[in-house]
């Protein structure tokens, strides 16, 4: 072998792209030259030169911790444009690791599996996943999701009553587990009831897509379009028998429940302003660019429109103007 | 299982971890202000680059969430810090000469063997562009498409430009060792090479 293919392959291996019988080769080659021998320790075995070194290290930790108390200034526009670029760039990234994702999800990953939690009992709560998925939960409901969720795997799942509306990402699923069904979305707006005590389980679709499966067996897989309302027996075990009926007149009154009384936490007020429009029947309008990303918590029941503005001015001042179906926020 | 620490890291962050925060200075910061050094020359800049990054990091720690691929991202956001560096107006002060050349080969690394002494110097020979690939490809253990992405270049000018890192560090090495290209046993081959 002459040194540039040689060189051809030590470039590959360094990649980690070496292909099985490329390897044999280079070994073979490098048994019998002992210059290639050489050049590959000296380049590749030799040991990297060692890090900047930095001295004084927790010196350096301490004056960081000092500038953000700090509070070092708002990012300049410069340092702003970073953002899309670099989601831009990790979108392109995550192409190519979806396809594996796919292959690997479920049973492999269990051991590794951290889930986070939230639950209700008396009350309902709306709030927003890492991806950008809004969530609306019913009383006495309990739902888990993935650590890192909107990475590279968004699983969910689901006892009682869940309402979400979900941020479109093709190349990163979202499954919904509840009861012995397995609910598979890319974008879309849907609800899931499977409380532990009910009958039946049902996913209802308000629009875009889903497929709906048996838990642990898809080989049996229902695709729903808007409107439509699959009902399945709760229980494990045995064949599950779909049924699938469409919803029209019957749609708000089933999924009402998320737009009245509701708990939020940390919600940006643009997102509590929707709930808000839904639940009065006006709209909305904030004229301050910077209120609309203040995050309030909080739980509204009974109020009419003044009391929930004034009990969100409490936290954080703004001045509301309210003219018959129309609210200006400032 | 690096990766997936770092992602880890980063989703304790964004939850408000500053342990995790910590952590992941202690982890990062050394390389990469390695890695700026090549941009930015002075270590003095390089970590003024870096701290900066680590105060930004925190602050946008709720967007971190969103982060996909945690260590690339450190890497271009430290890379288009420099750039953001390089390009700020300068008054009246001298570019320094490169500090990096010779010197700091003794100064940092008394210890290396010769062998990988004439590796380094070939290394730090490099033009800009090879070099910071080779580096990120040999020390980073970065992948070639992850290489591309920190440098916005494509996959195939990062496979040419290692290439001909190798290239140009097998000549030295060779040379050192006293290699000729006619000594070199050619298996039935006849090739004439150049370098």
């Amino acid at each position: 072998m002459n040194r540039e293919q040689f060189l051809a392959l030590l470039s590959k291996k360094m990649r980690n792209e070496l292909l099985p019988e490329d390897r044999e080769v280079f070994e073979e080659c490098m048994k019998e030259n002992r210059e290639y021998q050489q050049l590959h320790e000296a380049i590749v075995a030799a040991g990297d030169r060692s890090p900047a070194a930095v001295p004084d290290m927790e010196g350096r930790l301490a004056l960081i911790w000092e500038r953000i108390g700090a509070g070092e200034g708002a990012v300049p526009d410069r340092e702003r444009r970073l953002w899309p670029a670099l989601l831009k760039t990790a979108a392109v990234l995550l192409l190519i690791a979806g396809v594996a994702v796919f292959i690997s999800y479920n049973n492999k990953r269990i051991k590794e599996e951290r889930m986070l939690t939230l639950s209700t009992t008396n009350e309902k709560l709306y709030t927003t996943l890492p991806d950008g998925t809004q969530v609306t939960l019913n009383y006495h409901s309990t739902l888990e999701y993935n650590t890192g969720f909107g990475d590279e795997k968004r699983k969910i799942v689901l006892q009682g009553e869940a309402f979400f509306d979900v941020t479109e990402n093709p190349t990163v699923p979202l499954q919904v587990l509840a009861g012995p069904l397995m609910v598979e979305v890319k974008g879309t707006a849907f609800s899931v009831n499977a409380y532990k005590d009910n009958p039946d389980v049902s996913v209802i679709l308000l629009r875009g897509s889903v497929e709906v499966s048996r838990r642990g067996d898809r080989t049996d897989k229902v695709l729903l379009k808007p409107h439509q309302w699959l009902r399945a027996p709760n229980s494990a075990g045995g064949t599950v028998q779909f049924s699938v009926d469409s919803v029209n007149g019957q749609l708000e009154q089933q999924m009402h429940w998320k737009d009245d009384s509701l708990v939020f936490k940390k919600e940006s007020l643009q997102h509590i302003v929707l709930k808000l429009e839904k639940k009065y029947g006006v709209t909305i309008e904030i004229k301050t660019e910077v209120l609309k990303e203040k995050r309030f918590s909080g739980m509204f029941v009974r109020e009419s429109l003044a009391e929930g503005l004034e009990a969100l001015r409490m936290a954080y001042p703004f001045s509301y103007k309210i003219e018959d179906k129309k609210v200006t926020i400032r | 299982m690096q990766a997936t620490s770092t992602h880890f890291l980063f989703r304790q962050i964004s939850l408000g971890q500053k342990e995790a925060f910590n952590q992941l200075f202690y982890r990062y910061y050394e390389r990469l202000v390695g890695f700026a050094i090549q941009y930015v020359k002075q270590p003095e800049s390089a970590e003024e680059v870096v701290s900066s990054l680590f105060v930004n990091i925190w602050q946008k720690r709720d967007q971190l969430a969103a982060v996909r691929s945690p260590q690339v991202y450190l890497f271009v956001a430290t890379r288009n810090g420099c750039l953001n560096y390089l390009r700020r107006p300068v008054k009246s002060v001298r570019q320094h000469p490169d500090q990096l050349n010779g010197d700091t080969a003794d100064t940092l690394h008394p210890e290396y063997k010769e062998l990988e002494a004439i590796v380094y110097a070939a290394v730090e020979q490099l033009p800009e562009q090879r070099r910071v690939i080779f580096r990120l490809i040999k020390e980073e253990g970065l992948k070639a498409k992850e290489v591309a992405t920190i440098l916005s270049i494509s996959v195939r000018t990062v496979e040419n430009q290692l290439y001909k890192a190798l290239k140009s560090l097998a000549a030295a090495v060779s040379g050192y060792l006293g290699y000729h290209p006619q000594e070199k046993p050619l298996r039935g081959r006849d090739a004439l090479l150049f370098f």
